[in-house]
């Protein structure tokens, strides 16, 4: 397999649990920069042009509170998970670990 | 940090004018985190290049802002289908009303002038493809953005009991027979009825008429070709060949043949009018091709009325089997 193929075919595999990694990481309050660290440090290598879209995106949605704070002598926003944000969370955790037991047992077999 | 404001402001070019205060404002902090952040892994001040090698690193503005604000598709691409077939539909009638206009327009000049004829073909239509591409994508964009119920247009009714028996590759109706049968009547009917669309004055600058004899075959030739029309209009929506289709095709093709071998036998199909026609061109040669083209209409009807009898018999074969 081609080097942009498989490069290709990795980016749709991780697009759709991104959004898992990023609800869960928001549990605590995180601006921009943390939070990717945060990912990074986790494994997650995120480029910033698609972490910091999908964290607006997710906040307009309503899944995340944001809030402007003044720090280090700076402005940054920070997002939490909003109430909307927890439940979706605990239903795309649930339906994660189940997929990921029966993808597990399919790749397991010889 | 001149380079990452003219960053910020190139983004925000591209955005839409409610977003770009906000974007800009985010852009610019996560910027200034992660140049920091260099900063203190470096233990001293970025360089100009530096900050530019940054800043190359997120992409183009332009790309930067189409993330955050993605472009909306002039045509969704549920719909894109549907935009195919209808491009396709109204660009084969553009060509047949174009080939009628020019037809029209080699016989109304004095000399015969077939590149003229060819020219005035092509570029007329190019012409009229290309307003009627904008329309129809103008049109599939506003019923797209206005977010109206495009369920009837996407079929998204269907069931599947109400799918046809498909056992032969021939049953799927293709979309370029559909499309020639569906732009043959309109243009005859364009034909037979040419006071609907043309001026008086073209009306009475014409060189050829039908023959005034002619005239009592025009309802029944009208009711005809409406029907078949309106019959390939409905097959456009379930272009399957079964049984019944089969057999209303046969049926209107019989009638299709028996009415242009009829003009192919009568006396003269074209008269002239008090406007000559063009130098080296007689009535007689247009009534020859005309009654020639009848003639080769008719056995390409029954030509079609044999297959598909052959092809009603391979369906009813099966159905006993």
């Amino acid at each position: 397999m081609t080097d942009s193929r498989l490069d290709k075919m990795r980016g749709e595999l991780r697009r759709g649990v991104l959004v898992l990694a990023v609800l869960s990481s928001l549990k605590q309050p995180h601006y921009g920069y943390s939070l990717r660290k945060q990912l990074q440090d986790a494994g997650i290598d995120i480029d910033e042009g698609t972490l910091y879209p999908l964290v607006r995106r997710l906040a307009e949605q309503g899944l995340l509170d944001s809030e402007w704070q003044q720090a280090e002598g700076r402005e940054r926003r920070y997002y939490q998970l909003s109430a909307l944000g927890s439940e979706l969370l605990q239903q795309l955790t649930d339906e994660w670990q189940q997929l990921n037991g029966a993808l597990g047992n399919l790749l397991e077999k010889p | 940090m001149e380079l990452v404001d003219r960053y910020i402001q190139a983004v925000q070019r591209y955005l839409p004018e409610e977003n770009r205060a906000d974007i800009g404002r985010e852009l610019s902090s996560h910027l200034l985190d992660q140049l920091e952040s260099q900063q203190d892994e470096l233990g001293r001040r970025l360089t100009d290049d530096e900050v530019a090698a940054t800043l190359q690193s997120w992409g183009h503005p332009r790309q930067v802002a189409a993330k955050y604000v993605p472009p909306t598709p002039l045509v969704s691409s549920e719909l894109m289908p549907v935009y195919k077939q209808t491009l396709i539909y109204v660009f084969g009638l553009i060509f047949l009303l174009q080939c009628l206009g020019s037809g029209m327009a080699l016989l109304q000049a004095d000399y015969l002038k077939i590149l003229q004829f060819f020219l005035q073909l092509l570029f007329g239509f190019f012409d009229t493809a290309a307003t009627a591409f904008m329309v129809v994508t103008l049109v599939f964009y506003a019923y797209s953005a206005s977010g109206a119920d495009d369920s009837w247009l996407l079929s998204k009714q269907w069931r599947a009991q109400d799918l046809p028996p498909v056992s032969r590759s021939w049953q799927q109706m293709s979309t370029t027979d559909l499309l020639t049968d569906l732009a043959t009547s309109a243009f005859l009917l364009l034909i037979l009825w040419p006071s609907l669309w043309m001026s008086a004055e073209t009306l009475a600058s014409t060189r050829v008429a039908f023959n005034p004899l002619l005239q009592q075959w025009f309802p029944g030739l009208t009711a005809l070709l409406v029907t078949a029309l309106l019959v390939n209009l409905y097959w456009a929506f379930r272009p399957y060949w079964t049984k019944t289709s089969l057999s209303i095709n046969a049926g209107l093709n019989i009638l299709f043949s028996i009415s242009f071998l009829a003009l192919w036998l009568s006396s003269s199909l074209l008269v002239a009018t008090d406007n000559p026609l063009p130098r080296l061109l007689t009535i007689a040669d247009l009534d020859r091709v005309a009654r020639n083209i009848c003639l080769f209409a008719g056995l390409f009807c029954l030509y079609e009325v044999g297959r598909d009898l052959y092809r009603l018999r391979q369906l009813s074969a099966k159905a006993d089997a």
